[in-house]
């Protein structure tokens, strides 16, 4: 026994390690007395049956005069709910990553044999997440599909439950697949719980959620249960293919090169934009996307003559670049070899999308009250991706700053007044930053000793 | 740096007006107003003025239920459904950019707020049962309508051709697009030369 896990109502649960297989187990003390003492028995013996990577073994029970005792698969992990409310969003990957393991786990209890099982309770306070894997806890309320009928059942958790576990007619699976709905929907960034009439706002309010993902929601929302749905299955099946349209997205070889700063005009979009340019002059296919708000582009192609644009992407010299465009719009940049998405000022709530980038650039800015801002984006980021750009900074006050934050592989940004125009030193720089990189030839770059003197800032 | 574009008067008004039932005159108003919202990133409406229910089966489908509400979003858009040339005018006032106004194929009882729009579009359909309503209509409106555009549902380049030849009239046809929410860079400049 290595000590207790948890304690509450329902008992104490503890953590033990099982001696000779020398790994973890929770093990539930349940009192005998307990008001809720069958409902715990009901539970472990239904899921004694069940056998599934995303439910907990029940390995064994055991039983003295007072109490029972439950001894499970001990899981570490957070719930969905800690998760939601800890994170301002969830990644649409991860959203649809984490709805099909959870249709796979409902699909199982739905189809075991002898008994197939309804859980009846599905909702982000009962979903573990463990890594990448999500596991069901809970199972208070789940009854078998023979019983369905008959016995009395759980109405569930406003918000999540179906409007047919408020009737007395009966429930099937049709039930889970309503919450399944719910959960995903709560996962999109929807106010939780309420009444059911939130549903329909909520659903409008997933604004940044793909549109399929929305008909899915909605289909599995249904308030009549027979135009929901008929099967998990089915609806894990259209999950699947917002996956495989995720994946061949992402599948293209474009290079991705994330550039974001500390705080807004530190130069985030200049860095970009003659990033794009040199790569271009360079021989490398190369498209800057806006990926913020500033509308920059847009602003350029009104007020510049020499701007053109076909088919949605904004040309001026070497320089080509998608504007920032609604949801809505379809415009490919898979053809290009690399793309370079300005980002703007670092948040926390782009940081994933920042990191998940084959490369990162982040500016920071070198003023004592930029340090702050510095920190939180240095901290942010991933540290073996990103290369990190000083803003204006004499060589020691870069070497001091890039020292207190620990950062290697720095860069002093030298002054160019034009982007879009070939410069000078601004080209060494970056020439030197590519051939660094490999995305050209190092015989290209004039800028030698990036490696030696701007590695680090010692 | 001179000006490339002229600002425009804020707001906008298009007109969509459909020579016949069924010509697409909403799924054309909505590919529309993607443009202006998603591509052109204008505050956008899109106004219900004709009787024909659409919006309200669009927005039972987007928010999976019967809603009191005449006022919702998708995407960039704002849809007013089942509105009236009075409500118009409050909306004129709420700060859009852009407003679309799906006239849809009755023109005696829209003629009014068709011809207060700053833009008039119309849509016709150039398949064998539905190209002669289109003549007719040019027929019948010719001088007046010399500064509208007509549009057509997607037709074959031979088509339009024809159409053009015989009724004199410049006119386009509508790319093709299943799903009128989309807004593929294929089409921008289609709406560029529109707007």
């Amino acid at each position: 026994m290595k000590g207790i896990i948890g304690s509450g109502y329902s008992g104490t649960v503890y953590l033990a390690e099982h001696i000779r297989l020398n790994s973890l187990r929770a093990i539930k003390k349940i009192s005998k007395t307990h008001i809720m003492y069958q409902q715990f028995l009901k539970e472990a013996k239904l899921l004694k049956n069940l056998k599934h990577p995303g439910i907990p073994i029940i390995y064994d029970m055991e039983e003295d005069e007072e109490s029972l005792y439950i001894i499970e698969e001990y899981v570490e992990g957070e719930s969905l709910q800690a998760i939601l409310l800890g994170q301002k969003t969830i990644s649409k990957r991860k959203i649809v990553n984490y709805g099909i393991q959870i249709c796979s786990i409902i699909e199982y209890l739905h189809t075991t044999r002898p008994y197939p099982v309804l859980y009846l309770d599905l909702k982000p306070q009962h979903v573990l997440i463990c890594g990448n894997t999500v596991k069901l806890i809970d199972f208070g309320t789940a009854i078998s599909l023979e019983e369905s009928g008959q016995a009395e059942f759980s109405m569930g958790t406003p918000g999540y439950a179906a409007p047919e576990q408020y009737e007395a007619d009966g429930v099937n699976e049709k039930a889970d697949i309503y919450a399944i709905g719910a959960v995903l929907m709560h996962m999109a960034g929807a106010e939780a719980g309420g009444e059911q009439d939130d549903r329909a706002s909520a659903t409008g309010k997933a604004g940044s959620f793909s549109v399929q993902l929305k008909k899915i929601i909605r289909k599995a929302m249904e308030t009549e249960p027979e135009n929901r749905y008929s099967s998990v299955a089915e609806l894990k099946k259209s999950l699947s293919s917002v996956r495989t349209g995720m994946d061949l997205e992402e599948q293209n070889s474009s290079l991705i090169i994330a550039v974001t700063g500390s705080q807004p005009r530190i130069g985030t979009t200049h860095l970009a934009v003659s990033l794009v340019s040199c790569l271009n002059r360079n021989g490398n296919r190369c498209i800057y996307e806006e990926q913020n708000s500033s509308g920059m582009l847009r602003a350029l192609l009104e007020r510049n003559p020499s701007v053109k644009e076909r088919g949605g992407v904004c040309e001026l010299a070497d320089f080509t670049g998608i504007p920032e465009y609604g949801e809505a719009v379809v415009c490919r940049s898979g053809e290009y070899r690399m793309i370079v998405r300005d980002f703007g000022a670092f948040s926390e709530d782009r940081e994933e999308e920042i990191n998940r980038s084959d490369v990162i650039l982040a500016l920071l800015g070198t003023k004592e009250w930029e340090l702050a801002d510095a920190e939180r984006m240095a901290a942010g980021l991933d540290g073996e991706k990103t290369r990190f750009f000083f803003s204006f900074g004499s060589r020691e006050t870069v070497k001091d700053i890039a020292g207190s934050l620990g950062l290697r592989r720095v860069i002093r940004m030298p002054f160019y007044p034009d982007p879009f125009q070939k410069d000078r030193v601004a080209e060494r720089m970056l020439t030197g930053l590519a051939a660094e990189l490999e995305w050209i030839p190092e015989g290209r770059s004039r800028f030698r000793g990036v490696k030696r003197r701007e590695r680090t800032g010692k | 740096m001179r000006r490339r574009t002229a600002c425009r008067e804020s707001p906008a008004t298009i007109g969509v007006m459909g020579v016949d039932h069924g010509v697409g005159v909403t799924h054309f108003s909505i590919m529309l107003a993607g443009y202006e919202g998603a591509k052109l990133r204008k505050k956008v409406a899109l106004v219900e003025l004709n009787q024909s229910g659409h919006f309200r089966e669009i927005q039972k489908a987007y928010e999976g239920r019967e809603e009191e509400a005449r006022k919702f979003r998708i995407l960039d858009t704002v849809y007013y459904r089942d509105s009236s040339p009075q409500e118009l005018t409050e909306i004129l006032n709420e700060g859009f950019e852009c407003i679309i106004l799906d006239l849809g194929c009755d023109y005696r009882k829209n003629e009014t707020e068709f011809l207060r729009s700053s833009k008039k579009i119309i849509v016709g359909s150039l398949c064998e049962w539905k190209k002669a309503g289109y003549v007719g209509f040019f027929e019948e409106h010719k001088g007046e309508g010399d500064r509208w555009e007509y549009l057509s549902m997607p037709a074959l380049p031979g088509e339009i051709r024809d159409m053009k030849s015989a009724s004199g009239v410049r006119l386009r046809s509508i790319p093709f697009e299943p799903d009128p929410f989309v807004v593929r860079s294929e089409n921008f400049g289609f709406f560029r030369q529109l707007v």
